[in-house]
Parts: structure tokens; sequence; C-alpha cells
């Protein structure tokens, strides 16, 4: 009896892994400069440490090149640049975030990830306008908890607004 | 009089229904893009035999597989329940079958009208994907013509010239609007079966080797597990045998890609045969190396640019009977259509014996548009005749509905370019025009050469490079403040690579580095870098769908140290600095 209970067991959290409900309302937070940013986890791939570039002319400065991920080709955007801040030093602790968004994969260097957060929807405000480039249009809201303030992104608008790209219609 | 093989399958058919009606299975998409996909394959055997007995009169075996295919066909409408198209397809059995018994001549007027019923069928078939029923348009006059056809006798509208002219006159006509309007509805045929079906269909012989290499990898792989310490020479044979075995599987892979170019030659059989037709011309199809090999995504991409070489070459090029005669020419028009391997690239000549390009003509029109400088008198006919490559251009003095309206050849020209093909065209006075193709056998894998420029490494296609030089500085020269080089009695212009991408180099002057000269159809340039790395062959990948085209580069490959080098696209750098 006990071996089919703990067998039922283990499908559960096969299971459950990959279940929409679970990646609900959770933010992986990264920091780049001082400051806290959320994209919402069901966009996230992977994170890996810093690669090897392979620079690509006539591209955005927030544009750094391309990687290649185990035979996939990645372009990859410096976020420090992207949003206007002073651009960060790479070093060991910086990452690569690969976000996928349409079927198109683009990689994030920020400076640290720290964790993946639960943050409801209730727990959301609107952001203020602050009149820089980020607060314009790549916000989704913001949340405060415990003193500190996390930046949620909108990862569409952080790879597509006001860019030269265009994001792929939807084909059905 | 009624044929009696018509009425006992009717009653067999009847018989059927009853059982059949309880017995309904739901149509899936794969089901119905199966389904497409079969009767298209069916449909162009079934178009090829009918041409070929329309050419050499009754063959038995052509006449037994037609009648198979449209058989079949009709077994899977019945089975996937789509009843007018199964009804029109058992009538063009029917059809067939009488044929197949000598008791149907095979006349000009009854192949063609059993084209046009074999078109409406086939026309219906591709829209099912999107209407999911099997109703012809104009299902009635379809059905009413099959029947003229397969019972001549039965006249109540037919084809007989004594009775009725006029009623004849009138269905010439539709049928003409008919062909037109299905022509134009082949245009999307390959769009829709491109949507449907990304499939290939592969000889077993190609999966099988690649299954006995794989084999040999695995064993090879084994012996290195059991032996870890092997001794230097041995390595030597091992790391030998690894990479004949690994270029061998990479082959074996490719060839999998890789489809015979018999399917876009047999459709030219149809289309030379309706458009001499209508432009009143007497044109032989001659074709050659039908078996020669290409990637599937080339071979898609040059379909339409064979297919509109073709209508020019019937519609400019060959000329009516009448005027052929006048030339001494038989009065029989040759279009000649020939395929061949050369080196790594496939080259495709479309060639026909008529008038040749008007150099006149299309001097005056390159004037007009303002393409050339002075009077052309000093431009090779070679030059001239590759101009009317540029966009816009047509030499048509009046626009015909066989080739549209000079939108076209720079279509044609882009689409082969798409796939890094080039394309060309001879002319002589007289004596026709040949139109060339050359088209890289796979677009997935390139031959390359590795530059260094900095820290950055690029790949240039070998294809592009004719030589790579050291410079002496006394083969340097300036012309209008560019610097120029002195190579085989030529002066060439030359670029610096980290002044196009911005790079820095290890050396500024063209002496310390190296100058590759590259070729892309006429024009002959120099790109100066610091380093050459070797030759390699690589796999091609996109740069990223994000970054969208970026100028001069066509895609990237991976370095044996995982780091991606950037492809640089020869035509695209002309672009920018010729």
């Amino acid at each position: 009896m006990s071996r089919v209970k703990e067998y039922s067991e283990f499908e559960d959290t096969l299971y459950d892994d990959d279940n929409e409900d679970t990646q609900k309302d959770k933010f992986m937070i990264f920091q780049v400069g001082s400051e806290d940013y959320g994209i919402e986890i069901k966009h996230v791939v992977e994170i890996v440490t810093m690669q090897a570039i392979t620079e690509v002319p006539e591209m955005p400065d927030y544009i750094k090149g391309i990687i290649n991920l185990r035979g996939k080709v990645i372009p990859l955007m410096d976020v420090s640049i992207r949003f206007n801040l002073n651009p960060i030093q790479y070093n060991e602790r910086t990452c690569i975030v690969i976000v996928e968004v349409s079927q198109v994969l683009v990689g994030l260097i920020v400076e640290r990830v720290s964790e993946v957060a639960k943050i409801t929807a209730s727990q959301i405000e609107e952001a203020p306008n602050t009149g820089s480039i980020i607060s314009q249009g790549f916000i989704q809201g913001i949340e405060k908890s415990e003193g500190k303030v996390k930046i949620l992104l909108n990862i569409e608008k952080v790879l597509y607004h006001k860019t030269r790209f265009n994001l792929r219609k939807q084909t059905v | 009089m009624i044929d009696s093989a018509y009425k006992t399958e009717e009653k067999e058919k009847e018989l059927l229904m009853d059982g059949d009606e309880a017995f309904e299975i739901p149509i899936n998409d794969e089901m119905i893009a199966q389904f497409i996909q079969e009767a298209i394959e069916g449909f162009e055997k079934l178009e090829e035999n009918l041409l070929r007995i329309e050419r050499t009169g009754f063959d038995q075996n052509l006449l037994d597989e037609a009648y198979r295919i449209i058989h079949s066909f009709k077994g899977n409408c019945g089975f996937m329940n789509f009843k007018q198209l199964e009804e029109l397809s058992h009538k063009v059995e029917t059809f067939f079958e009488i044929m197949k018994q000598g008791r149907l001549p095979i006349t000009e007027d009854n192949i063609a009208g059993i084209l046009q019923i074999l078109d409406i069928i086939q026309k219906t078939t591709l829209n099912i994907a999107e209407s999911r029923n099997g109703d012809v348009e104009n299902f009635n006059t379809y059905n009413k013509l099959v029947d003229d056809l397969v019972f001549p006798n039965n006249k109540k509208t037919s084809f007989q010239k004594i009775v009725n002219p006029i009623k004849e006159v009138v269905i010439v006509n539709t049928v003409v609007k008919n062909i037109k309007k299905i022509t134009e509805d082949k245009k999307n045929i390959a769009q829709k079966v491109d949507g449907l079906n990304s499939d290939i269909r592969v000889n077993l012989d190609k999966i099988d080797e690649m299954v006995n290499l794989v084999g040999e990898l695995m064993i090879l792989s084994q012996m290195m597990t059991r032996n870890p310490n092997l001794e230097p020479e041995n390595q030597g044979k091992f790391f030998h045998q690894l990479n004949g075995l690994v270029t061998e599987l990479q082959d074996a892979a490719m060839s999998i890609r890789m489809i015979p170019l018999e399917g876009t030659f047999k459709k030219m059989v149809r289309l030379v045969r309706d458009l001499s037709k209508k432009s009143k011309k007497l044109v032989r199809l001659d074709t050659f190396g039908e078996d020669t090999e290409l990637d599937k995504t080339v071979v898609e991409q040059i379909s339409d640019p064979i297919v509109h070489l073709v209508r020019n070459a019937i519609d400019h090029g060959i000329e009516t009977p009448e005027q052929r005669l006048a030339q001494g020419k038989p009065k029989e028009g040759i279009l000649a259509i020939e395929a061949k391997y050369e080196g790594n690239e496939v080259w495709i000549d479309i060639i026909d014996d008529g008038s040749s390009l008007n150099r006149k003509k299309i001097l005056k029109k390159a004037k007009d548009m303002n393409l050339i400088q002075g009077n052309g008198d000093d431009l090779s006919d070679d030059k001239v005749f590759n101009l009317i490559f540029e966009p816009g251009f047509s030499t048509a003095a009046e626009i015909t509905s066989v080739s549209g309206r000079g939108v076209g050849l720079d279509v044609v020209k882009s689409n082969i370019e798409k796939v890094k093909g080039y394309i060309k065209v001879k002319s002589k006075p007289g004596k026709g025009s040949t139109f060339s193709l050359r088209i890289p056998l796979t677009i997935a894998i390139i031959d390359g050469m590795l530059v260094r420029v900095g820290k950055s490494i690029y790949t240039i296609p070998l294809l592009a490079i004719r030589e790579s030089i050291q410079i002496e500085k006394n083969q340097i020269s300036l012309v209008d403040g560019n610097e120029v080089v002195q190579t085989r009695n030529q002066l060439v212009p030359v670029f610096r690579l980290h002044h196009l991408h911005h790079l820095t180099p290890d050396y500024k002057n063209l002496e310390d580095g190296i100058v590759i000269i590259l070729e892309y159809q006429d024009d002959v340039f120099g790109l100066f870098v610091d380093e050459l790395m070797g030759q390699y062959q690589t796999i091609i990948k996109g740069l990223s769908e994000y970054l969208g085209k970026v100028p001069g580069v066509s895609g990237c490959s991976i370095l044996s140290n995982g780091k991606l080098s950037l492809i640089l696209d020869v035509a695209d750098l002309r672009k920018d600095i010729v």
C-alpha cells in the first residue's frame, strides 16, 4: 500500500512543476544599479552566466551582440543602457536572463539575480510617471514591501517599445 | 446507350451506403493535410500522363495509371465524405475507363476538357484546408461538362461543331476564362501546400545510409571508452576515422533535405502546353537533369522564378510559326530547361531558340529610366542584357496576359538571390536567349574562409573569394580619394572591414594585413582584414529574429570554441560600397 502512495506523491510533484498556477503571480527579481526589477516568471527561460559575445554592426548601443547558447543564437540586451542608467561593469556575478516573448528569445544582461517573489495583483500599484524612459513605457506596476520598491516590468515593452525591432505578428 | 459501367457502380454505391451511414469517422486536421498531400502528388502524375498521351497517342500503361490514381482519389473522397468531389472524380474515372477500352478517341478537345475538370477538382481539394468541405464551385456546370465528355453521343450540350457552333464558342470562352482563373489560383497553391505540410518524402536508402553511419559512430565511441589511453599513433588513426565518419554523416544528414528538381520540371510541361496554346505558338519543351537534387527550401524558392522565365521565353522569345518560317527556322520553337551539378552549385539553364533580346530597345529604356549614363555604346552585350533585371524593367511593348506587366525579372532576381544564387542572361541575335541560374546546393551549409579583424572573427563564403593577397606598397594608388590596388592587371577598390563594422584592427596600413579580393557577379572589390585563419565548412545559422536583417551580414556560424562568427553577405556589402 505504502508503495502506491509514494508513487502518487511522486506523480504529483512531477505534474505540479509546469502548472500554469504555480507560475501565476510569480516574478523573477533582478538588480540593475540600486534598483530591484521584476519580470513575470512565465517569460523567463533560463539564467546563464556571462558568455563570449560576438558584436553585431549597426545595432543600437543597448544591443551588445549575440551569443551561442547550445546551438541557439541569442541577442543580448544590456538592461542598464536600455534604461538610461549608468552602464554596469561585467563581472563574474553578471547574469544573462534569457526571456521568451512570442517565441523570440532575447538575453537580458543584469547585474544580479536575487529571488523569485510571489506578488499578487492586489499588491501591485500603479507606477508614478517620473518622466524617465522606464516609467513611460516599461513598467507594469510597482510593489512596495519591507520598505523596498520592486519595479515590475512589461517585458514586451522592454524589448520592443520605441525600438526599430518589430514584434512578430502572431500567426494563428 | 447509357454506359453500363456507370450504372453498376452506382448500384454498388447504393448498396454500400446503408452500411456507411452508421460508420462515421471524425475528420481531423492531420487527415485533411494527408488527403491533400496525397491528392496533389497524384494529380501531378495524372496531369503528366495526360499530356504525354496527348502528344504520343494511346498508351495502355499511362491510362491504367491515370485510372488508378483517380480511383484511389475517389475512394479517399468517399472516406472523407466529400460528395461532390467524389461524384466528379467518379466520372473522370469512367472517362479513363472508356478511353482505355478505346471507345473514346484521344482528341485535343477531350484532353482539354478533362484537364479542366481535373483543375477544378484540384482547386477544390486545395481549398478543403479552409473550407472543410468538398463543395465544388459551379458544380453543375462542371458536372455537365464531364457528362458531355464521357457520353458525347448524349449531346444536349456538346463540343460538336456542326450541331451547335455558337454554344461551342461560349464553352470555349468559359474554358479560357476558367483556365485563366485557375492559373492564378495555382500561384497560391505552393504557399498553401507549404502552410499545410512541411513534411518531406525521403528515400529509405538515404535513411539507411545514415543509420549505418550512426552505427559505425557508436562502435567508434565504444572503442574509445574501452581504450581510454590510446597510444599516440593510434590516436591519430582514431581521429582520422572520426573525422571521416562525421563528414559522411553530415553529408547524409544534408542529403535528406535534398529533393530532385523533377517535380518542378514536370509542372512546366503543363505550363508550356497552356501558354503555347494561348499564344498560338508551337513550342516543344525539352528537359534535362530532372534527377538533380537541391535543398527542399531552395527548390521551393526557385520554382516561381523558373515559371516566370518559362513564361517570358514563350511570350517574348519564341516567335509565331509564321515569323519563324519567314526567318528560315523550323516552325516549332524549342524551349530547353537543363539542370546539372557544378561543384557546390546546381546550374539551371532556360534556353529558347526564339528572337534574341533587343540591345537597342534595352538601351533606350535604360536611358529613359536613368540606369546608364551616356548612350551606352561602350557597354558589352552582357552588361546591356543584364539591365533587364533592374526593378521595373520590361521590354515588352505591350502588356500581355502571359508575362504580366513589367514586375517580374527583378523579382526573379531577388528570389534567386534569397537562396544565395545568381542569375545571368546571354543572348545572340536570331539564336534566342539563355537564362542561367547558379544555385548553391544547400543554404544550410557553407564553405567559408575565416578572417580576423582585431578580436572579431568573420566568415566569408569561399565562393565569393577570388584570391587573398599581401599588398606591396607600390601596388596601392588613390583614385578619387579611394584606395585602389593593382592586381592581375586590374584596378580593384579596397575597403576596410574595420571601417564598415567599426572595429579596432591590428593593422591600418594595407601592406601590413591581407586584402581579400571578392567577386560578386561582375563587380570585383577588395576587403582589408588583419589575418586569414583558414577554411572550414560550417552550418549557417540565422542571426536572430529579434534583430532582423543586419546590413552586410547573412547569418552566423559556430566556431570550434563555441563562439559565434558573423558570415559576411558579399552581395549586400557590394551594394553599400561599390
